[in-house]
């Protein structure tokens, strides 16, 4: 076993570890700091698949962003009670029964799970994989840089202006007229 | 495995278990005795109020939106820097108008008052 593979072990492991534990934890804002777990697992796969660029986009995208806009929605959120269900109360027959039915620990994840495992599985038969590049490929973010900035120069300045669509749309939807909206009491 | 990650490797192993050794030590020879008010929310001197949950002011939202934005514009400043002294001028006239849109934006937020906190 070379160490890419140890890497790549490991790496899955942290990951599949972080993501059970985004769907079991009881406490949401764990479940959000699992998911970054998770994210930064699958940045570190990228990085023995030597997708350097795609590295620094999950950290940037997925690790920063999408975690900053996720505890943002969860810390504005009005519910009190930021639990999940949690195990069933009981015992006996009764308690199995509501955890086989449970909608976040029981049969209808399971299926649902089982069910995108098939369809990947089958795509990744059904893919032709490319044959493993000879050697030491050129770095990534290289190839990308010069794509980047010559194909496709004009889309990128164009994603300035999405991104300056985005800025805007979000002040005006956040910010009312004036900004000084009567204070809103704090709970 | 690309050679020069392993340094990372051992960055990351070097890292990771320098404050568990640290917290190891300080959970050994510390004494141990929490009261009801040291397990308490720290308010800052005050006797704390409510609970540590509660619900944050939509004007934050901003703040998170722009930094969505600027993160995604480091995205793609990071090719430029790798790339920068292969692309010369062309790459720095190309990238200062990429850079400029958001600049009008970020004036946009700043007149409208989006960066202050009042």
């Amino acid at each position: 076993m070379t160490g890419l593979q140890i890497a790549f072990l490991a790496l899955s492991a942290v990951m599949l570890f972080a993501a059970w534990k985004v769907v079991t934890s009881d406490i949401i804002v764990h479940a959000a700091l699992w998911m970054v777990l998770s994210f930064v697992a699958v940045a570190g796969i990228f990085l023995t698949l030597h997708a350097e660029f795609l590295f620094a986009v999950q950290l940037l995208v997925y690790a920063g962003a999408i975690t900053a806009l996720v505890i943002f929605a969860i810390m504005l959120s009005d519910i009190r009670e930021l639990r999940g269900e949690g195990e069933p109360a009981g015992a006996g027959l009764g308690r199995r029964v509501r955890r086989l039915v449970s909608r976040r620990l029981g049969l209808a994840p399971a299926a649902v799970a089982v069910g995108f495992a098939a369809v990947m599985y089958s795509v990744y038969r059904a893919t032709p994989w490319p044959g493993l590049p000879p050697g030491d490929p050129a770095p990534s973010t290289l190839a990308i840089g010069r794509e980047l900035f010559g194909t496709y120069v004009v889309p990128f300045e164009l994603a300035s202006i999405v991104l300056l669509v985005a800025m805007v749309g979000a002040i005006v939807l956040t910010l009312r007229e004036g900004g000084r909206e009567k204070e809103e009491k704090r709970p | 495995m690309p050679a020069q990650y392993v340094d990372v490797v051992v960055f990351l192993v070097l890292a990771g278990t320098f404050p568990l050794i640290t917290l190891a030590f300080g959970y050994l020879l510390r004494p141990k005795n929490p009261a009801p008010l040291k397990r308490g929310i720290y308010e800052c001197g005050e006797i704390p109020v409510g609970e540590a949950r509660i619900r944050f002011d939509i004007r934050y939202y901003v703040f998170a939106l722009l930094f969505v934005v600027f993160d995604v514009e480091a995205v793609f400043i990071y090719p430029w820097g790798v790339l920068f002294r292969e692309l010369g001028w062309y790459g720095f006239v190309v990238m200062m108008l990429f850079i400029e849109v958001l600049v009008v934006g970020l004036i946009y937020a700043y007149r409208k008052g989006a960066l202050r906190w009042a």
